[in-house]
């Protein structure tokens, strides 16, 4: 057998050709220099990052300017850069590298101890091994123009000084490296652990859990399923009012260090069947946590899971002292992948639905969203959530219809009228989600953002010096049975700066039948107060006709029901002009709603009926057109 | 953080119960007898349902179940049985306080799955007293109890700076209180008068090379730890896998073709071992 | 099978070697980019393939997935020393258990 000489010593035929001109020939004058001062410093290396120091410096005194890459071996055996020469050529020598790898010239150098290459018109690189007799670690990389077969020697012995550094290091913890983080778009913000994270928790925020969510269910599989689950600490806003936002910061802090040290163990991912890299763990909301898993082999245990978190959490906290236990309420939806279309938005909103239910159902709860809620018949809790989405993001918005003195034309108010668009464009009907918000108690604070912003309707136009005219607010019976409503409004427009008298307050008479004793305390307050109440939908409620005289009512609004058929029936016209005399018995002026065309307009007028609203006179518009339309020029 | 104002606070800690005490006794007195322990845990109900759940639990590989104190006791011995009751009491002690950034059920949870795994590879690698590698095992983290207890707002931040890589969760404790987990719960197993063996485990589990003769059961420990913070079997706080000390590896005398069985039976017993101590 | 044949999702049927003798890449491993990668960059021209398995399985991760779980698993062992072969076993068991169970 052929006797091969040691690498070191060899001249690569195919590489030296186009190469061996110039200085290269002999070695270096400096080089024993920098070799003995490498030996001299190696003793004192206590880590590789020292190791790689000392052929750094080495190179530098040698090429002053070559780039550099260390790679080294990674436990799945791929090697990885862990530092580069200058930092900023970083991707460069990221790509020169694939390049090398793609050419061959890694395998030869991992063999051979060495290979050279070509990187471009005028620049060499060589490779050499870093390895001890028993184990390979890595490749140092060299890039420079001045590049020539003879330098191997050289950089080749600093190499295997580094090796036999590394030798004596053994097992030092720090004698490994983790690998540079890929500078360009190739980061995976799944796993990054600089991904933004939450300044108070560390946890990723809700964008990235939303990607995250976005992501799991593009992969998610009949049989493999995206899930969420979003908690929430029920009450936790008197944490921070009865101990401290100091507190509530800690308690925050520890909830989420603790839960994501349950979510990542063992048990847990067992539980549903995911890997911890399935997990993203975020702070939604300012008390809200959400949980978004990928590839859960079992979407019928997330009940489980849920139990499992709460038993987490069950020992409480402490604080200053002493014990305070909180309650979570847990919201679950998952996706199987069958589901023809789910975005996370959608299945966000359905957790969210599942998060109230939970709520709804008492404290420290959880539940899971179910898909027949969403059935004809019981579109409630799809509703409901979406009013708290579109509160949250402030996506409701005012129309206003005008109001006409019948006799004259003349603008009287508008009536305002709460209009809520979808995402994709659909609108949703009031009558369909104001019955879901009363009964949901939602309509408090829906009426409050109404008021706020008619109020600074109100403003706006005042200060363009349109004509001041009222506006006719809807107050449900939800409202109507709080014992503070009249405080609660005065304070509201106190704090918008605008006078009582500017807001008519419609109240049907339904409303006020349900509570009466408490509706009409409520309504004399308010008139107290300086609102005008109008009695709204009249003569479709219950309550007899005598009891109006004890409201402490403004006005009536005569319902459409009676005005629609005004022009055909005459029966119609009998009950309005009942109506319309009675009124004026009571000494209350009457709008009339609903008016469609001209022949119901003229009835009414020739009726007594004073003021009058409806699509012939004109539609509920936003509030620039009704600017235009009606305010600006004294147009009609 | 002064270190000596947080030695001087363990007692704030929940001491243990009469009863561990008392049965300590009746074990260490010549004439005593497991007659007289079997009595004193029958004494207390909630107790002797524990133990003999705990006794029946894949740990003491009974052949059958036992349904009777005296019996289970005869059947483990007098070591297993002073573990089991100070494992059981500890457990019941300090099941329901808030800890803080790690609930107590992660906390146990590692702990427990520690021992399983000692204990595993004390039976495997022939060097260490299996059941003295078991509650070593229990025990190494128990210095986290104070830490989290007394000083929540370092530990979070020191648990943090963890979860961002800044190192260890040891070297953070030293960096953030001025004393590591290691060398309190050292202190506080003085505190309980337990043996040499379990108190060097505890203090040196994290550097077996700084004990001058670090013991087979120390070296268990620190790879049983090694190896359930890799598994992530519950946790007292530890996100990464921590070093490996050569020494211990060979000390502890198992061959790494042993690993795979190791792990499967550890994460199989620990899962009923939980269940077992943490029913009500 | 030749290395420029292998598409990531195969399954390594024999342990594959460095050249000083250590294995680089256990049999059973299901092969990502990032392996692929591994072996033409350490000169492996040839491997043995598990050649009868079913990869119409939808269930299967892409390998970039693979390679996400694999590079969370080198986190977790970041700040151990990876180069001790007992910390390569373990890493290795984990990374098999965390891919049997996806």
């Amino acid at each position: 057998m052929k006797q091969i000489p040691h690498p070191r010593f060899l001249c690569p035929a195919e590489s030296v050709n186009d190469l061996s001109s110039g200085s290269a020939s002999g070695i270096h004058p400096l080089a024993l220099d920098v070799l003995r001062e490498a030996m001299a410093r190696l003793p004192a290396c206590r880590s590789f990052a020292e190791l790689l120091a000392v052929i750094e410096r080495g190179t530098r005194l040698l090429l002053p300017t070559a780039q550099m890459a260390f790679l080294l071996r990674q436990p799945d055996a791929c090697l990885e850069i862990v530092h580069c020469v200058p930092s900023a050529a970083q991707d460069r020598l990221r790509a020169l590298v694939d390049e090398l790898i793609e050419r061959d010239r890694f395998g030869q150098a991992l063999k051979q101890g060495f290979a050279w290459a070509s990187a471009g018109p005028d620049r060499t690189c060589l490779l050499s091994r870093i390895s001890t007799t028993s184990r390979i670690h890595g490749l140092v990389l060299w890039v420079d123009p001045a590049l020539a077969p003879p330098w191997h020697q050289t950089l080749g012995a600093l190499t295997d000084l580094v090796g036999l550094g590394l030798e004596r290091l053994n097992e030092d913890a720090e004698a490994v490296m983790v690998p540079l983080p890929p500078s360009g778009a190739r980061s995976r913000p799944a796993l990054d652990v600089a991904i933004p994270a939450d300044r108070l928790t560390g946890l990723a925020h809700r964008a990235h859990f939303m990607r995250f969510l976005q992501q799991a269910i593009l992969d998610s599989v009949p049989h493999l399923s995206a899930a969420a689950l979003l908690l929430d600490i029920d009450g936790f806003h008197r944490v921070n009012r009865e101990l401290s936002y100091e507190s509530g910061d800690q308690i925050l802090c520890e909830l989420a260090l603790r839960l994501d040290g349950a979510l990542r163990s063992e048990s847990t991912c067992d539980r549903v069947g995911v890997v911890e890299h399935d997990i993203c763990f975020a702070r939604t909301g300012a008390d809200e946590f959400g949980v978004a898993l990928a590839r859960v082999h079992h979407p019928q245990r997330l009940g489980e899971l849920a139990a499992h978190l709460h038993s987490h959490i069950a020992e409480g906290f402490l604080q200053q002292g002493s014990r305070l236990h909180l309650s979570v309420s847990i919201g679950i939806a998952a996706a199987s992948g069958l589901a023809e279309s789910t975005s996370a938005q959608d299945l966000m909103r359905n957790a969210d639905t599942a998060l109230k239910r939970a709520e709804q159902a008492g404290r420290n709860r959880y539940a899971l969203y179910e898909s027949s809620w969403e059935a004809p018949g019981t579109p409630h809790l799809r509703t409901e959530s979406l009013l708290q989405e579109a509160l949250r993001q402030d996506s409701f918005t005012l129309h206003f219809q005008p109001q006409f003195a019948l006799a004259t034309g003349h603008l009287t108010g508008a009536e305002v009228l709460l209009r809520l668009t979808l995402g994709d464009g659909t609108p949703l009907s009031p009558a369909s989600f104001i019955p879901v918000a009363e009964s949901t108690g939602q309509i408090i604070e829906i009426g409050e953002w109404v008021l706020r912003r008619a109020c600074r309707q109100l403003r706006v136009w005042d200060a363009l010096g349109l004509a001041r005219i009222p506006f006719a607010v809807n107050v449900s019976a939800i409202e109507l049975s709080q014992a503070d409503l009249s405080t609660r409004l005065q304070f509201i427009l106190e704090q918008e700066g605008v006078g009582m008298e500017r807001l008519h307050l419609e109240i049907t008479e339904t409303a006020i039948a349900r509570n009466e004793a408490l509706a009409i305390a409520n309504l004399k307050a308010l008139r107290a107060a300086g609102f005008e109440i109008w009695i709204d939908d009249f003569g479709t409620g219950y309550s007899s006709l005598k009891s109006i005289k004890n409201y402490p009512a403004s006005g009536l609004k005569l319902d459409r029901e009676f005005v629609k058929d005004l022009s055909e029936d005459q029966a119609a016209r009998v009950v309005a002009a009942s109506i319309l005399d009675l009124a004026r018995n009571l000494g209350y002026p009457v709008v009339a709603e609903g008016i469609e065309n001209a022949v119901q307009c003229a009835l009414l007028r020739s009726q007594g009926c004073d003021i009058g609203q409806g699509f012939h006179l004109g539609h509920p518009v936003d509030a620039l057109e009704f600017q235009r339309l009606y305010l600006s020029g004294g147009a009609n | 953080m002064d270190a000596d104002r947080l030695i001087e606070r363990l007692g704030e800690l929940p001491s243990l119960p009469a009863v561990y005490h008392r049965v300590r006794e009746a074990i260490e007195t010549p004439d005593g007898s497991l007659e007289t322990v079997a009595g004193l845990i029958e004494s207390d109900p909630s107790m002797s349902t524990r133990v003999l759940r705990v006794a029946n639990s894949p740990l003491y590989g009974l052949a059958t179940e036992v349904d009777d104190i005296r019996r289970a006791l005869t059947l483990i011995g007098t070591t297993a049985t002073h573990h089991l009751v100070l494992s059981t009491t500890l457990l019941t002690v300090f099941r329901d306080l808030p800890l803080g950034a790690v609930s107590m059920r992660s906390f146990w949870e590692h702990g427990l799955a520690c021992g399983v795994a000692a204990r595993l590879i004390a039976r495997q690698g022939g060097q260490a007293n299996p059941e003295h590698a078991y509650l070593a095992g229990l025990l190494h983290d128990i210095g986290r109890l104070p830490l989290y207890i007394l000083e929540p707002l370092d530990m979070s931040s020191a648990l943090q700076a963890h979860r961002e890589r800044q190192g260890h969760l040891h070297d953070l404790e030293q960096q953030y209180l001025g004393i590591d987990h290691t060398e309190l719960g050292a202190i506080l197993l003085a505190h309980w008068q337990l043996p040499e063996v379990f108190r060097s485990a505890v203090s040196d589990h994290h550097a077996p090379w700084r004990a001058s003769r670090s013991s087979p059961e120390t070296a268990v420990v620190h790879v049983a730890d090694l190896i359930v913070n890799s598994l992530r079997l519950g946790t007292s706080g530890t996100r990464w896998v921590p070093v490996l000390d050569d020494g211990a590896w060979h000390l502890t005398g198992l061959d790494i073709e042993r690993l795979p069985t190791i792990l499967e039976a550890t994460i199989t017993a620990t899962r009923d071992v939980i269940s077992a101590f943490m029913e009500a | 099978m030749r290395l420029a044949e292998i598409q990531p999702g195969m399954r390594l049927a024999k342990d594959v070697h460095d050249p000083h003798g250590q294995i680089l890449i256990r049999a059973g491993v299901v092969l990502g980019e990032r392996q692929i990668r591994a072996l033409r960059s350490w000169g492996v021209v040839e491997v043995g393939i598990v050649q009868d398995e079913d990869t119409a399985d939808p269930a299967v991760r892409d390998p970039k997935a693979i390679d996400e779980i694999r590079r969370s698993i080198d986190i977790q062992f970041s700040l151990s020393n990876r180069e001790h072969p007992m910390i390569q076993a373990l890493h290795a068991l984990c990374l098999n258990r965390a891919l049997d169970r996806s």
